[in-house]
């Protein structure tokens, strides 16, 4: 039984100007996506052109930039209060965790993808396969959040009910993507970048001077505000508990450090330290809406109060989740701000969704198409046949986003907390591992990442499937799900907290408890610390190879 | 330190506090363990020095605040004299992700650091396989 | 008349079923044969994901492996054949959209012909997967020979 997903208060009609704006600025990417593609394939050649901090930074930020960032932020922090502090502090301090343990070692692993590291690094197709797999789950939930958020703020812009609007915006999804294969490109990315940030920056700006709130630091500013927001936007604790908070934030850190499109961005500079500078850009980058996130929802909250007549925290005629999802348009929409305006927010939101999930889309083609084809069926795949296998892989992974959207189980940034969360307990222990003890081998990566998996998924079956499925929910009863303890302690939100240290323990035992693995493999493990620079056309690999060689690999 | 003869160099060279270290250009840093926990090398323990040390401030930046508001939620709640805001939001709001940011950027200025310390140059193409007996220039690329 | 002759590869068995007729001419007019190939940027948007496409694009395709064994066995194929021959052969790999690259490789050499296989597609299939001879042989001047895949071949072995 669907119900329609509906922001209540948001004005739902057609806009023409915003949609035009929606237009525009989806155009600007491909146009500027073009505009490089072409200027490149003149100069392919050019050797020793490197991509700066600042601007791999800017993607890193650009990588962020997604409905859970720009919409479902602000709404967990309004309608949860404290609580939604924890996914401002999960969602950027994991960056320092990435920065000290995984970014520059990665880097001199040097490989193309996350499933790439874990088949190479443990000597097995089947991890392999198995980090393919969870690289698809984890395209597949988190794009299910961006698909909520498209929908909502869709309904905005073009004024369609939830369910065209989601078919509607996961069309032009999978459309800009079969246009545009240079979205990852850095320099495309450090634009839209630009262009998202600027949107989100001046509704904040904006709505706080128009209204009085804030002059030229809205994210300090507020702080006057939270007077009048109501007990509920600040007092600790008030809607989830301590454990699930800390649950909640740790999963985040860790699932930071194992989301397979984050690392890879740092296969593509220069050296370790331009690895570790784009990552301190990155962090700042990312801080700048995290900053100001926080005062959006608090004026969005007083707002809601000032407009409705009723408190946002009212359990009658108080703000609905799907209104909270979209606080940062309503806000602008209650500041009786020009519609242009609004609509400029508004496709900051969309076009941040988009980006996003044609984003995880590719990462997804490449898991199916170089991964689990390639590696592990048919090694003589053409770039024809590739091709084929990502434009199907993305169109079946549209279809299954566009019919879970329909009725999401939860909130955008809760959808994209279980990504996360999936990413800390399965990839995260694998990286850590892989790369800081040589000793992790092929048997305890298994045990490991099967482990983390049935972890996980046992999570979401428990808590979220009861929801969906009548006779699961029948046995739930009143607390919702099949084992109310396990969905206590391993909440798919936080479900981290416990499963990472577990998968940890499991892997370390079980590589203790089996043979060692190759000399070859310690040695690539020690190269990725080693302080011997490395040439930009080198992977650890290589060098491994080199110096036991004692020379140069034969050219054939 | 003698370096007369490529013998004297395949053996430690003697340092003031009577330990032996090898210096850091005759380490194959490929046969040496790496350890998160018993560093091998004077370059590893330099680094895992940083490492854990900013790792427990990061620790108490980002989970100290909301702990204490559990253990004393009275005490952290009040209201800040000038911001307006009741502490622990402010502290976990803007101080643990501003915290984690200048946390990263004193980690990776010390690391720039480390790098000058031993000589070495990450942006520099350098020969693959290190050659023991071959010293690079000692200037600060010697083991204190 | 011809000195050089450019065979296009991708590997494929369309793209081999094409280098016979290009060795057997090559060895008529003693020409060089010069092997090429085109790693498909779009290909490996698709494949590595577009960070990878990052890498191609700043001039490091020699430190991605797997692309240039994938390209040396491809033109390894060609210069087996025309090693047979005796005849004089350069292989060479580049990366773009496979017609344009075709095309600019043609343009930078002193190419005299082009030989090129071909699936033989027609109506609907061609539509939707296109066909890179079809690209090349309109955006060249040259002669294009193209070599269907399906048809046959008299070459005397």
């Amino acid at each position: 039984m669907t119900v329609p997903l509906q922001a209540e208060a948001l004005d739902i009609s057609f806009k023409l100007v915003p949609a035009i704006i929606v237009f525009l600025m989806m155009a600007s990417f491909l146009v500027i996506g073009y505009v490089f593609k072409v200027a490149d394939t003149e100069g392919m050649w050019v050797a020793g052109r490197g991509i700066g901090n600042i601007e791999n930074g800017m993607a890193i930020g650009a990588n962020w930039m997604s409905a859970a960032s720009y919409l479902g932020l602000a709404g967990l922090v309004a309608l949860s209060g404290f609580y939604g502090l924890a996914f401002i502090v999960g969602w950027t301090t994991g960056y320092f965790i990435l920065l000290i343990f995984l970014a520059a070692q990665m880097r001199r692993f040097g490989k193309y993808t996350a499933p790439d590291f874990v088949g190479d690094r443990f000597n097995s197709p089947t991890a392999r396969a198995l980090a393919a797999f969870t690289t698809l789950l984890i395209a597949y939930v988190y794009s299910v959040g961006q698909a909520r958020g498209m929908g909502l703020v869709g309904q905005y812009v073009f004024g369609l009910d939830i369910i065209p609007m989601i078919v509607v915006m996961m069309t032009i999804t999978v459309g800009y993507l079969a246009l545009s294969g240079m979205l990852g490109a850095t320099k495309n990315m450090a634009v839209q970048y630009t262009i998202l940030i600027v949107a989100f920056l001046a509704g904040v700006y904006v709505v706080g001077f128009s209204q009085g709130y804030s002059t030229i630091l809205p994210q300090i500013e507020y702080g006057a505000l939270m007077a009048d927001l109501g007990r509920e936007f600040s007092a600790p604790f008030v809607n989830q508990p301590f454990y699930i908070w800390i649950a909640t934030a740790f999963s985040l850190i860790v699932g930071t450090c194992g989301l397979p499109h984050v690392l890879v961005r740092f296969y593509t500079v220069r050296s370790e330290r331009v690895a570790r500078w784009s990552c301190v850009w990155g962090l700042f980058f990312i801080l700048l809406l995290y900053w100001a996130s926080p005062a959006m929802a608090a004026f969005g909250v007083d707002l809601f109060q000032a407009t409705t007549g009723a408190s946002a925290y009212a359990a009658e005629g108080g703000m609905s989740g799907a209104e909270g999802d979209v606080i940062v348009v309503l806000a602008a929409q209650f500041a009786n701000l020009p519609t242009w305006f609004v609509g400029l927010v508004a496709a900051g939101a969309m076009a941040a969704a988009i980006a996003t999930t044609a984003g995880l889309f590719i990462t997804a083609s490449s898991a199916v198409a170089h991964d689990i084809y390639t590696e592990l069926i048919n090694p003589e795949a053409t770039q024809r046949q590739q091709v084929l296998i990502g434009r199907g892989t993305i169109i079946g992974m549209g279809a299954l986003v566009t019919v879970t959207a329909f009725n999401p189980p939860a909130l955008i940034g809760e959808l994209v907390a279980y990504a996360f969360s999936l990413a800390g307990v399965v990839l995260f222990p694998m990286f850590f591992l892989g790369l800081w003890w040589e000793n992790t081998n092929r048997q305890g990566a298994l045990a490991g990442m099967v482990l983390g998996l049935l972890i996980w998924i046992t999570s979401i079956i428990n808590s979220v499937l009861p929801n969906y499925i009548g006779a699961l929910g029948a046995a739930a009863g009143e607390s919702g799900a099949l084992v109310p303890i396990y969905a206590q302690y391993v909440p798919p939100i936080g479900a981290a907290l416990i499963g990472t240290p577990v998968v940890f323990v499991v892997t370390i035992a079980v590589s203790l408890a089996t043979p060692e693995p190759p000399l070859e493999t310690k040695k690539m493990v020690r190269q990725c610390h080693s302080p011997e620079p490395m040439g930009q056309q080198e992977t650890a690999a290589d060098v491994v190879g080199d110096s036991t060689s004692g020379g140069t690999p034969a050219d054939d | 330190m003698s370096r007369d003869t490529p013998a004297d160099r395949e053996e430690s060279t003697i340092q003031p506090d009577g330990g032996t270290e090898p210096a850091h250009e005759e380490i194959n840093y490929l046969d040496r363990e790496v350890n998160l926990l018993r560093p091998s090398t004077p370059f590893m323990r330099d680094h895992l020095k940083i490492i854990w040390s900013s790792f427990v401030l990061w620790a108490l930046v980002v989970f100290g605040p909301v702990t204490l508001t559990a253990l004393a939620p009275e005490m952290m709640t009040v209201q800040m004299p000038v911001l307006g805001f009741p502490l622990h939001y402010f502290l976990v709001s803007l101080g643990a992700p501003t915290g984690a940011l200048i946390l990263a950027i004193v980690y990776t200025r010390y690391r720039d650091g480390l790098d000058q310390k031993y000589g070495i140059d990450p942006d520099s193409v350098e020969s693959t396989a290190p050659e023991t007996g071959e010293a690079t220039a000692a200037d600060g690329g010697v083991e204190q | 008349m011809y000195d050089n002759i450019l065979v296009p590869t991708d590997g494929s068995k369309t793209a081999e079923n094409a280098v016979d007729q290009a060795v057997d001419i090559a060895s008529k007019y003693g020409a060089t044969v010069h092997a090429l190939y085109v790693v498909d940027v779009d290909a490996t948007s698709y494949s590595l994901g577009t960070e990878q496409v990052d890498r191609i694009r700043q001039g490091n395709l020699e430190e991605m492996t797997e692309i240039n064994e994938d390209a040396d066995e491809a033109t390894g194929y060609v210069r087996d054949r025309a090693a047979e021959h005796g005849l004089e052969v350069e292989e060479h790999i580049t990366a773009g959209e496979p017609a344009r690259a075709i095309r600019k490789f043609v343009e930078d050499n002193d190419i005299d012909l082009v030989v090129m296989g071909s699936h033989g597609r027609s109506g609907l299939k061609r539509v939707i997967l296109g066909s890179v001879t079809e690209k090349v042989l309109r955006r060249t001047r040259l002669p294009v020979l193209v070599v269907d895949v399906h048809g046959e071949t008299d070459i005397d072995e």
